[in-house]
C-alpha cells in the first residue's frame, strides 16, 4: 500500500503536481476575481491595494443594473431575446454548414479542392477587423440592415469550423463510408448517420467556438444595427458601462460582467467533455 | 451465378505515368474462391476495389454473371465486402451493424432479424448482438465484419486483407472458418492477401500480382510445383527458392548446368525442352527448393553425381526441421535438413541438389524454360 502511494507520487511527480495546480489556479484566477467582484460593495470595489476575495458581499450591482436598464426605451429582456435567439441559429447554422463543408473537403474528389481548401487556411489568417468594411458592404449592399440575417450571415463562413471538421473527419477511415456504399446507403444517409454521430466532440467544439464568438459579437449590433430593438446583449453591456457616468458605471460592470460569463461557462460545462476529446483527436492543439 | 469476368481491364492514376493495373484479363468462375497475391502496390487491391465499384475502371469491362459493372453503383453490384480495418460504424451496435445494409435495400423487418440471427448463430457472435464494435475483441469484430457481408447474401463475397489485424494464432483459426464457410455457402469469394500462407491454404485459384501485371493464375499446388517465372518462383514458398545463376551446356548430346563453383548433370527428362529453348540457355538462372537440397550423407552417397560443397553460415532450427543457409562462392544455398542434423554454422558440408526437382528460368526474361506452364516435367 504505503509502497504503490510511494511510487505514485515520487517526488519529481509531485513537483509536477504543485506546479500545474499552481499554473491551474493561477489561470482560474481572472474568474474568481469576476464572481467575487459582482458581490462587492462600491467601497470594496475602490479598495487600495486591491481585494480579489468579497468581504461583504451584496446585491447592490446588480439593482443598479437592473435600474439602469429600466429606464432605457428598449428592454433589457428585448437585449437578452435578441442574443438568445441569434446565438442559437448562428451556433446551429455554423455546425451544418462546416460539417457538411468539412465532409466534402476529405472524403469527396472534386475539382479545385485545393484551391478552395487552401482559401479556408487564407481565410483563417485574417482578423475579423480588416474585413469589417467589406462585410459591412456586402450586408448593406444586400439589404440586410436591421434584420437578424445581418447578425447570423456574416459567421456562417467560418473557416476555424471547417478546418476543425475537416481535420476530425480526415481521422474517419475511408473503408468505413466505402462499407456503407456498398451496404446501399446514399452520400446524405452516410453524412447524417454516420458522419455526424463519429464527429459529435469536433460539433461540441465548433459549437463552444462559435457561441462564445456569436454572443460576444458587438460588431453586427454596432455596425448593421440602426434599430435598439435588434442589439444584443453584448452590445448592451458595452454601452452601458461606456456611457453611464460616475461609480455606477464600475458597479454596473461588475454585475453585467458576471452576466455574460454565465452562459458561457453554461455551454462550456455541457460539451467539455466533448471538447477535450477534440482536443485529443484532432491534429489542431 | 456468380461468375466474374474481368476482360482486359486497366487502371490510371492521374499524375502517374505507369498504371496501377495492365490488361488484368481472368475469368471468376461461380463458386470459385479466388485469391489474388503479391507484394504492396501490385495492383491487387485496386482490382478489388474496381470490382466493387470504389474505384473506376479506366479502360476495359468488369462483368459479374455477364452482365456489364462499370457504370453500375456499389449498392447495385450485389457484393458485400469485408475490409481490413473491420470498417464496422462504432456508433451502432452489431446487430445495427448487421442489419444496416438490409434496411437500406428495404428487406422487411422479420426478415432482417432472421437473416441477421441465423448469421449470428453460424458465426457464434449471437451472445453479443447488443454491444457496441469498442467492446468487442479483434476476433470478434472480424466476425461480426464477415456476419455484416453474409446477412447480404450477395452474389460475390470480396475480401480486402481481412486477417492481417489479428494475431498469428486467430488469423490461423479464422482462416480455417473462411475456409469452411466457403465450402458450405459456395460463393464466389475474391481474396486478396499479400500473405502466401493465406493464399495457399485458402484459395482454390491464386493469382501472382507484381506490378500491376497478373504474372501466373493456378491452383495452389501448381503454383508451387510450376511456377512460370522467376517472380512467382521466388514469391510462393517460404523460405525462398535457392537460385542459382549460370548456363546450360551440351556436351555430347548431354546437358549440364554450368555455375561458377559447380557443373552439375541435367536429367534426360529435361531434354525435350531444353532442346527447344537451346538459344536461351547462355543466361540461366537455376532454381531448387530448400527441400531438395539435401544435406544426410545417405543422400550425398546416392546423388553423388549432384553434391556440392558449401559453408554453412546459419543454423535455424524449426522443431520439426532444421533449416540451414549456406554459401558457395557468392550464391546462397537453403537447405532444409532433419532437426538434430550434426551440420553446425562454421562447417563446409556437402549438399545434394536433386536436379530431377530443378527449375530453368531465362535470367532475362524470367520466364520459365522447362515447361508451358513452368516448373519441371
Amino acid at each position: 500500500m504505503l509502497l504503490t502511494f510511494r511510487r505514485k507520487f515520487r517526488f519529481p511527480r509531485m513537483m509536477l503536481f504543485v506546479f500545474l495546480a499552481a499554473v491551474g489556479i493561477f489561470m482560474l484566477l481572472p474568474i474568481i476575481f469576476l464572481v467575487n467582484n459582482a458581490f462587492k460593495p462600491l467601497n470594496e470595489m475602490f479598495l487600495f491595494p486591491p481585494r480579489i476575495f468579497v468581504q461583504n458581499p451584496t446585491m447592490y450591482n446588480f439593482e443598479q443594473m437592473f435600474l439602469h436598464s429600466s429606464a432605457g426605451v428598449v428592454p433589457f429582456s428585448r437585449y437578452l431575446f435578441n442574443s438568445a435567439v441569434i446565438a442559437t441559429i448562428t451556433t446551429l447554422a455554423v455546425i451544418v454548414v462546416s460539417t457538411m463543408a468539412g465532409y466534402v473537403l476529405s472524403k469527396h474528389r472534386f475539382h479545385f479542392k485545393a484551391l478552395i481548401m487552401g482559401t479556408v487556411m487564407i481565410a483563417l489568417m485574417f482578423t475579423p477587423e480588416t474585413v469589417s468594411i467589406p462585410r459591412y458592404l456586402i450586408v448593406s449592399g444586400l439589404g440586410l440592415k436591421d434584420s437578424y440575417l445581418a447578425h447570423v450571415l456574416p459567421f456562417l463562413a467560418s473557416p476555424v469550423a471547417v478546418f476543425l471538421m475537416k481535420q476530425f473527419i480526415d481521422q474517419i477511415p475511408n473503408s468505413l463510408i466505402e462499407a456503407a456504399k456498398l451496404d446501399g446507403a446514399p452520400d446524405m444517409y452516410i453524412f447524417l448517420r454516420i458522419i455526424i454521430p463519429l464527429t459529435s466532440p469536433a460539433v461540441a467544439t465548433a459549437g463552444i467556438i462559435t457561441f462564445q464568438i456569436v454572443y460576444m459579437d458587438v460588431e453586427a449590433s454596432s455596425l448593421y444595427m440602426t434599430k435598439e430593438t435588434m442589439k444584443t446583449l453584448s452590445y448592451y453591456a458595452e454601452a452601458m458601462t461606456q456611457n453611464i457616468p460616475g461609480v455606477a458605471q464600475i458597479s454596473i460592470a461588475a454585475a453585467i460582467g458576471l452576466l455574460m460569463f454565465v452562459p458561457n461557462l453554461i455551454i462550456f460545462l455541457i460539451f467539455q467533455r466533448k471538447m477535450i476529446q477534440t482536443m485529443l483527436h484532432s491534429g489542431v492543439k | 451465378m456468380g461468375n466474374v469476368t474481368f476482360n482486359h481491364v486497366y487502371k490510371y492514376y492521374k499524375g502517374e505515368p505507369d498504371p496501377a493495373v495492365r490488361d488484368f484479363h481472368l475469368e471468376v468462375e461461380d463458386g470459385e474462391f479466388l485469391v489474388m497475391v503479391g507484394p504492396s502496390g501490385c495492383g491487387k487491391s485496386t482490382t478489388l476495389r474496381m470490382l466493387a465499384g470504389l474505384e473506376e475502371v479506366s479502360e476495359g469491362d468488369i462483368c459479374i454473371d455477364g452482365k456489364l459493372m462499370n457504370f453500375v453503383s456499389p449498392k447495385n453490384r450485389d457484393i458485400a465486402m469485408v475490409f481490413q480495418n473491420y470498417a464496422l460504424y462504432p456508433n451502432l451496435t452489431v446487430f445495427e451493424n448487421m442489419a444496416l445494409g438490409l434496411q437500406l435495400h428495404k428487406v422487411a423487418k422479420s426478415e432482417i432479424e432472421l437473416r441477421v440471427n441465423r448469421t449470428a448463430k453460424m458465426l457464434e457472435i449471437s451472445h453479443f448482438l447488443t454491444k457496441k464494435p469498442s467492446q468487442l475483441s479483434g476476433g470478434q469484430k472480424q466476425r461480426v465484419a464477415l456476419g455484416r457481408a453474409l446477412v447480404r447474401e450477395p452474389q460475390v463475397f470480396l475480401m480486402d486483407e481481412p486477417l492481417s489485424n489479428l494475431d498469428a494464432k486467430l488469423r490461423t483459426q479464422t482462416r480455417m472458418e473462411i475456409s469452411k464457410l466457403h465450402k458450405e455457402l459456395r460463393t464466389t469469394m475474391v481474396y486478396v492477401t499479400h500473405d502466401q500462407t493465406e493464399a495457399m491454404t485458402m484459395g482454390t485459384r491464386i493469382v501472382v500480382m507484381k506490378d500491376g501485371r497478373i504474372q501466373q493464375v493456378a491452383p495452389p499446388q501448381q503454383l508451387y510445383d510450376e511456377p512460370s517465372n522467376l517472380f512467382v518462383a521466388g514469391f510462393i514458398g517460404t523460405p525462398q527458392m535457392n537460385f542459382v545463376s549460370g548456363s546450360i551446356v551440351s556436351i555430347d548430346d548431354r546437358f549440364f548446368f554450368r555455375g561458377r563453383r559447380l557443373d552439375l548433370s541435367i536429367p534426360e527428362s529435361y531434354y525435350p525442352y531444353l532442346r527447344s529453348a537451346e538459344s536461351n540457355l547462355r543466361s540461366v538462372v537455376l532454381g531448387i527448393r530448400p527441400e531438395y537440397v539435401l544435406c544426410e550423407a545417405e543422400a550425398v552417397q546416392r546423388y553423388a553425381e549432384w553434391s556440392v560443397s558449401a559453408s554453412v553460415y546459419m543454423r535455424e532450427p524449426l522443431g520439426s526441421n532444421t533449416y540451414l543457409y549456406a554459401r558457395m562462392g557468392e550464391e546462397s544455398l537453403t537447405a532444409r535438413a532433419e532437426a538434430h542434423t550434426p551440420i553446425e554454422p562454421g562447417d563446409s558440408a556437402n549438399f545434394v541438389i536433386r536436379m530431377d526437382k530443378a527449375h530453368f528460368f531465362d535470367r532475362d526474361s524470367g520466364l520459365s524454360l522447362t515447361s508451358r506452364g513452368g516448373g519441371h516435367p
